[in-house]
């Protein structure tokens, strides 16, 4: 970085909603540098096995444990954050969510149909396409046979993809350590390249551990991999670190005292994968594994649904329960494993605070509603294995919190949230959010469409506030 | 090639492998169709995962496998056990049987189920025992950044270049070790070595032919050697080091830095293929360089020094073995500027090298051929000393640099001598073996054989006298030892280095002949001089001009790995081997640390008389004879300087 430069916007975190907001205010003119901890990689150098991929894409080596180590974490580090790793699933936040998150947070915009001209801006700037019904493996057909036997509703996947060239035999398990055919629409496939051809400035391997405003001078503290520090400066601020990453940094830089509300209200749709053991092999992990999902309004009252997702050896292994010859015995039949996971609406918060040494802490318990969301899935799983003929059911030993969101929640009071209406901090107009860090509560929906679409609206309202690109 | 040793990792001890596969056994101890985990040898990849965990989480880790290597198994078990039942346990104690649960599944799960083996594994994949085959078919221009796919057998200059560039990288990943990790690499390469032994001595005598005592002496017991040595040493040399900042400097420190390099570029001979392979190959490692090796295209071993070393868990870029003739590749070689070129070779290559290297200005290191002398004097015990010359001249079949090429006898004793070394060299056994009973085997390559024997005709042409060996026909590959009386200096066996089984041998009548007979006008690599009185043969060691003398044994400097190795005039130059040898491949850097302070320098500016003089009046107290007058001067005129300066900082220029 030359010396003194001064952009016009840093942004902090190159996952899906920093790149987003990036490309827009690029497009508009404005002078951006982007700051990832995590590596730039490209479809040639993606990890190609499950050891690599965990420990290289994900912030401590793979997973991250809540105070009680009843769920585990998962939280990318990688230019492209969550969409590098993800099941690419984008839908629409419902009625439900909206009214939830509106009544909570006070919040107007938050309506399905002030959210709909984003959401059609949001999928402008990805391809999203269906599982065709030819392509579905065996796991998608016995979730699909199980909907059926027990009259649930479910709806084809819709997925951010352009071209997965299935007709070859290709497998979508592959791209969970980034995907090698460039067809899932991550964002460096998408909007970070053109923000990249708009100007856009990448920094990777640089963790940003503290940040300053100085009302219209922002300092960025950066972390180099070799243990240096460096300083960035810019006008503005944008946070794009998710829920955990923005609530450390926000109080590792002090901000706790004047927003009280920084880290709490976290919540992760805490995820239980169960399998079904058949007779014949299932192969799960072949072709297009995720093609349904659950569409049961039922469900949806109940506060979870169902998706049948898949793992790698590496992680189903840590779930399949017990040590020594009964552990192998069960992996060696891994080929017959079906696999659906309950994905619950969690209603409990959780807290972020971090320790002297400025390292996050996750403190997230499952209250009684919340396990009763969980059990009453899981009791629906079990009968969609059985009604298909499952000879054996394992449920997995821990839960897992892949939607990290809140901790920095939006809101129009300040004592009860953290971000405005208007995207940037209460009481610091030069400092913006707009990722899952900003969500009031679980949606109970997989949310990176919802933070797409909420970038292209912060973006629209910042390039407002601070007269760029006029 | 067997394997027992473990892996050597940055993040874990031996003790934390250890615990690492008894706990990996325990939770996977392998069926009819699936591996055990210490079969796949997968604990070779941890580092990987290593490098990415948080050191709070490394830490619990370490400490866990650390504790399980002296837990019994029935204990881990029962661990175990209690972790699969965490649920019904309270609080904190549940949580830490959930997060051991997590720690130990994950260590032990994501490096066997990645389905990751050790180098050469062939036994059962994890990977198949799952039926685990995810497909996905890439295009040509898909297909994955891997390791760059390098021909190094006949190597293309852009070959050459992307050697090079990997050296870099692994280089970059290794400087910054500790001297003590990469002292570990040492240790599991002596263990592989060791534990290889004998097929290792099967690819020495494929390749050279020599008899498997010369090979199992010089190659195997002295590359243990060594390692050895810099087992016990490298730390020592190679670790920071402190040292005195004078008075005048008071209040600073100083410290040296022993740094690599970077690539070092290592060419070695084809007469000890394996010794001088992995000797100067460690040397230069140790030090934290990375190395580009190439090996004799007479005796490559092709594949044996790669595969030894990733046994011992060397990495692919820290040492890459290129090969091809010297003639082809050489200058390549030294065009992809390595930070240090080290040559043990023939006067011809080191000149055509050093020139080459000039152009870059690399330093270079040479070792290169001699003729070297031994001296006997007449208060000598005869069959010792004869023993020692029949040794030092024929052990590998005469393929040494530092063999005995000139035989200086006194001549009291010189009849019975020869008569002694006549009788003594026709009991040598001469054959190809396979089993350690033959003295000498044959010559190691055919234009060896015709320097030999152009060097033999030149000889008999010109009256030379063969005491032993007259009857070679010239042209078989086992060339008898030859002892030849009546050299003349118009013979090609006087002038030229003979890396043959010849022996000229020479009378002489006093002290200063010797000398001057033993100072060869071009070599200078080792001698050996051999008297009773050791006063005498300490004067005569000082006063041949030459890298190494062996006093009453021959061949012998070589045998004490602490000590330097090199030679002098066209035996080339620089030292290896011993506490010099550190120094071979290092950036000795020189630090001073000073605080950061108000205070200014007494020699910065600005310069005024008047600090002129208390200056010059310190530096005529400081370096006077030393009394307690000039050091309270000292004393006086420092505290003076120092107030001054302080004075000059605050309110400028008088």
């Amino acid at each position: 970085m030359e010396p003194f430069r001064i952009f016009d916007f840093i942004i902090v975190g190159a996952g899906i909603s920093g790149p987003f907001i990036a490309d827009e205010l690029c497009r508009a003119g404005a002078d951006c540098l982007l700051i990832e901890a995590g590596k730039k990689y490209t479809r040639k150098t993606y990890p190609t096995n499950g050891l690599d991929g965990n420990s290289q894409l994900y912030w401590s080596g793979g997973l991250e444990l809540g105070h009680d180590c009843k769920l585990a974490f998962l939280r990318p580090k990688v230019v492209g954050g969550g969409s590098i790793v993800n099941q690419a699933l984008v839908d629409r936040f419902d009625a439900d969510a909206w009214n939830s998150w509106r009544s909570q947070s006070g919040v107007d915009f938050f309506n399905v149909e002030d959210m709909a001209p984003w959401y059609d801006k949001a999928e402008d700037a990805i391809e999203i396409q269906e599982i065709p019904a030819k392509f579905r493996n065996k796991n998608a057909e016995i979730f699909d046979q199980g909907f059926k036997n027990m009259n649930y509703q479910n709806a084809p996947l819709r997925r951010a993809q352009s071209n997965c060239r299935l007709e070859e035999g290709n497998c979508c398990i592959e791209c969970l350590n980034g995907c090698r055919l460039g067809s899932k629409q991550s964002t460096p496939e998408t909007v970070l390249k053109t923000a990249l051809e708009n100007g856009l400035t990448l920094v990777s391997d640089t963790e940003v551990i503290r940040v300053e405003d100085n009302k219209g001078d922002i300092r960025v503290l950066g972390l180099e991999k070799g243990g240096g520090e460096a300083i960035f400066r810019g006008r503005h601020l944008v946070l794009g670190g998710g829920a955990i990453g923005n609530a450390r940094l926000l109080l590792n830089s002090g901000f706790g005292k004047e927003l009280p509300h920084i880290g709490k209200g976290f919540y992760c749709h805490p995820q239980f994968m169960s399998f079904g053991v058949y007779d014949e092999k299932i192969n799960s992990h072949t072709g297009a594994f995720q093609a349904f999902k659950s569409d049961d309004t039922g469900f949806r009252k109940e506060g979870f649904k169902l998706e049948n997702v898949y793992a790698g050896p590496e992680a189903i292994a840590l779930l399949v329960p017990d040590f020594g010859l009964p552990h192998q015995e069960a992996m060696e039949k891994l080929s017959h494993f079906a696999c659906i996971e309950v994905c619950t609406r969690d209603t409990h918060p959780g807290r972020i605070k971090v320790n002297r040494k400025g390292k996050a802490l996750i403190r997230k318990v499952q209250n009684e509603e919340d396990r009763r969301r969980q059990d009453k899935g899981t009791r629906v799983i079990e009968n969609i294995f059985k009604s298909t003929n499952a000879r054996e059911i394992i449920h997995g030993r821990f839960g897992i919190g892949l939607h990290l969101m809140g901790c920095c929640a939006m809101g129009t009071d300040p004592a009860t949230s953290v971000v405005s209406p208007d995207f940037h901090l209460h009481g610091h107009s030069h400092i913006f959010a707009a990722d899952s860090s900003i969500f009031p509560n679980a949606p109970g929906i997989n949310p990176s469409l919802t933070i797409m679409a909420m970038s292209k609206r912060a973006a629209d309202a910042i390039l407002k506030q601070t007269n760029y690109g006029q | 090639m067997t394997y027992s040793t473990l892996p050597v990792s940055k993040y874990f001890s031996q003790a934390q492998l250890r615990g690492l596969i008894k706990a990996g056994d325990i939770m996977l101890p392998g069926t009819e169709t699936s591996p055990a985990f210490s079969d796949t040898g997968c604990i070779d990849h941890m580092d990987k995962m290593a490098a990415y965990l948080s050191p709070d989480d490394l830490g619990g880790l370490r400490l866990l496998l650390f504790l399980f290597r002296w837990t019994p198994r029935w204990k881990i078990r029962l661990i175990f056990a209690l972790c699969n039942r965490s649920g019904s346990f309270p609080g904190p104690l549940g949580a830490a049987l959930r997060m051991l649960e997590i720690g130990i599944k994950g260590a032990v799960f994501s490096p066997y189920y990645a389905n990751l083996t050790a180098p050469g594994y062939t036994g059962k994949k994890v990977h198949d025992a799952i039926d685990w085959h995810p497909k996905l078919v890439l295009r040509e221009d898909e297909l994955p950044e891997k390791a760059m796919s390098v021909n190094l057998e006949d190597p293309s200059s852009e070959d050459i270049t992307a050697v090079y560039e990997k050296a870099r990288a692994a280089q970059s990943e290794i400087r910054d070790w500790p001297v003590k990790k990469r002292v570990e690499f040492i240790t599991a390469l002596k263990a592989v070595i060791l534990e290889n032994q004998e097929y290792i001595l099967d690819r020495l005598q494929a390749d050279t032919g020599k008899s498997r005592f010369d090979a199992i002496t010089a190659e195997i017991f002295g590359t243990l050697d060594f390692l050895d040595y810099l087992e016990k040493n490298a730390v020592k040399h190679l670790g920071d080091r402190k040292v005195p900042t004078p008075l005048a400097l008071m209040g600073k420190s100083s410290k040296v830095f022993f740094e690599p390099l970077g690539t070092a570029l290592l060419i070695s001979p084809w007469n000890y293929p394996f010794y001088q392979a992995i000797v100067p190959i460690t040397q230069a490692f140790i030090a934290g360089n990375a190395v580009v090796f190439k090996p004799s295209s007479a005796t490559p071993l092709t594949g044996l020094v790669e595969e030894l070393l990733a046994k011992a868990s060397f990495k692919p870029g820290w040492v890459q073995v290129v090969y091809g003739s010297g003639s082809k590749v050489g200058d390549a070689l030294v065009d992809g500027k390595p930070d240090k070129i080290f040559l043990i070779g023939s006067q011809s290559v080191g000149k055509h090298i050093m020139k080459k290297a000039a152009e870059h200005l690399i330093p270079v290191e040479l070792e290169l051929g001699g003729k070297d002398p031994m001296v006997v004097f007449d208060d000598v015990n005869i069959d010792r000393a004869v023993a020692g010359a029949v040794w030092g001249a024929f052990t590998t079949t005469g393929q040494s640099c530092t063999s005995v090429e000139r035989l200086f006898v006194h001549e009291n004793i010189y009849e019975s001598f020869k008569e002694t070394l006549i009788r003594e060299t026709q009991k040598l056994v001469q054959k190809r073996d396979n089993d350690g009973s033959a003295d000498i085997g044959p010559m190691c390559t055919r234009g060896q054989v015709e320097a030999i024997a152009a060097q033999v005709a030149d000889a008999k042409e010109k009256g030379a006298v063969f005491l032993t060996g007259a009857d070679w026909d010239g042209d078989s590959d086992l060339v008898p030892p030859m002892i030849v009386e009546g050299v003349t200096p118009d013979m090609l066996i006087d002038q030229e280095e003979n890396f043959g089984p010849l022996l000229p041998i020479y009378p002489f009548s006093s002290e200063s002949q010797a000398i001057n007979l033993a100072n060869d006008p071009e070599y200078g690599l080792s001698a050996s001089v051999w008297s009773k009185d050791l006063k005498r043969a300490d004067r005569v060691a000082r006063a041949i001009y030459t890298g190494n003398v062996s006093i009453n044994n021959v061949m012998l400097t070589e045998g004490n790995h602490a000590l330097p190795f090199g030679g002098v005039q066209k035996s080339g130059f620089g030292r290896y081997k011993g506490e010099f040898g550190f120094y071979a491949f290092t950036n000795i850097k020189a630090i001073l640390v000073d605080k950061d302070s108000k205070k200014m320098e007494a020699n910065w500016f600005p310069y005024t008389p008047k600090k002129y003089q208390i200056f010059s009046d310190l530096t005529r107290a400081l370096y006077s004879p030393k009394s307690i007058v000039n050091f309270v001067k000292f004393a006086i005129s420092g505290l003076k300087l120092e107030s001054y300066v302080g004075k000059l900082a605050k309110k400028g220029r008088d």
